[in-house]
């Protein structure tokens, strides 16, 4: 009896564990190199660009730095704006154990932190403020006639440590985003542009 | 006596092994730091050569990043550079770069065009190697109509 119960245990932690495993093998996304790894996009945040390519580009541009982003690279004949915007997240500074915190968040240790080198941590030597820093990374790309925006966030602790890397191609996003370029481009040309 | 003789060696050996598994311990986390702090390997660009202008090339490889998420840090259309990136659990970092005409890029198979596109990426700081590459490169032939 004692056994039978230790049985069925066994296989039912069995079956929940497969479960779980092939859950996340499910939901993970195609890698970005791979060639089933086009189209990620959500489709809001793509549409047929419109208008005189610079000034879609002024509105662009315009539209991101009145949402706190800094604009990092601009190329008119790629149709390219590049900025990021880097947000404290004080509630997540409450765990002061930076290994507990490593083990917890699948052990970013040296090998995690490899890919994200000295472009994402320079500005956290230091000082009193230890609020971990979410950077979110965007470009509004128009090659041709589609216009393409692409985000990605990384949160990472004020000494480094990686705690979220994902990306971060929100629909909510890309419409607000569309929608301000489109009423920026739309305005009646009052003069020079701010 | 039988007793003595069977403790002797056994009392003996062990603060010696102690000392070797203590040495052994040592020389392994040693090992284990010291390839912690090795530099990360070189990028290994691969290059094709297409039939397309530069500025044509350089806008499908902008359309092919940007449709599979890259964020592009960095771009100009007249160095024929681009830089992108991906954040995830191992990051993605690709940089590409086309030029016309010139020296020859170094590891380059066949050559049926005149316009070179390098590309070259790292996952995790581990260089992105052939099989990782190719499909971006077929995907950017694809886009600029040279795939049968």
């Amino acid at each position: 009896m004692n056994d039978r119960h230790c049985r069925t245990g066994r296989w039912l932690s069995l079956c929940i564990g497969l479960t779980m495993l092939t859950g996340c093998q499910a939901l993970s996304a195609p890698e970005p190199t791979s060639s089933a790894g086009g189209n990620v996009l959500p489709s809001a945040c793509r549409w047929p660009a419109s208008g005189d390519p610079l000034e879609r580009l002024r509105a662009t541009r315009d539209a991101l730095e009145s949402q706190g982003y800094a604009i990092l690279d601009t190329d008119a004949k790629l149709g390219l704006v590049s900025a990021e915007r880097k947000t404290s997240q004080p509630g997540l500074g409450a765990v002061n154990s930076p290994f507990g915190r490593t083990g917890l968040w699948g052990g970013f240790g040296l090998g995690g932190r490899n890919g994200y080198s000295l472009g994402v941590f320079q500005n956290f030597g230091g000082g009193y403020n230890t609020d971990p820093v979410q950077i979110e990374r965007v470009s509004v790309v128009t090659p041709e006639a589609t216009t393409l925006v692409d985000r990605d966030s990384v949160v990472v602790d004020y000494n480094g440590y990686l705690i979220d890397a994902r990306s971060y191609n929100q629909p909510s996003f890309c419409q607000q985003l569309r929608q301000d370029i489109e009423s920026r481009l739309n305005e009646p040309a009052a003069g020079v542009t701010p | 006596m039988s007793y003595r003789e069977k403790s002797t060696p056994r009392g003996a050996a062990t603060p010696r092994s102690g000392y070797l598994q203590a040495i052994g311990l040592g020389l392994l986390i040693g090992i284990l730091s010291l390839t912690g702090c090795a530099v990360s390997p070189q990028a290994q660009p691969r290059s094709i050569a297409v039939q397309a202008t530069v500025n044509e090339t350089l806008k499908a490889t902008l359309a092919m990043l940007a449709e599979r998420g890259f964020v592009i840090r960095h771009g100009d259309g007249d160095l024929g550079q681009i830089d992108a990136v991906l954040a995830s659990r191992s990051g993605y970092e690709v940089h590409a770069q086309v030029t016309s005409g010139g020296e020859r890029p170094t590891g380059l198979v066949m050559q049926n065009g005149d316009t070179f596109l390098t590309l070259s990426g790292r996952r995790g700081g581990q260089p992105l190697n052939a099989t990782e590459l190719d499909p971006l490169f077929i995907d950017i032939q694809d886009r600029l109509g040279l795939l049968p």
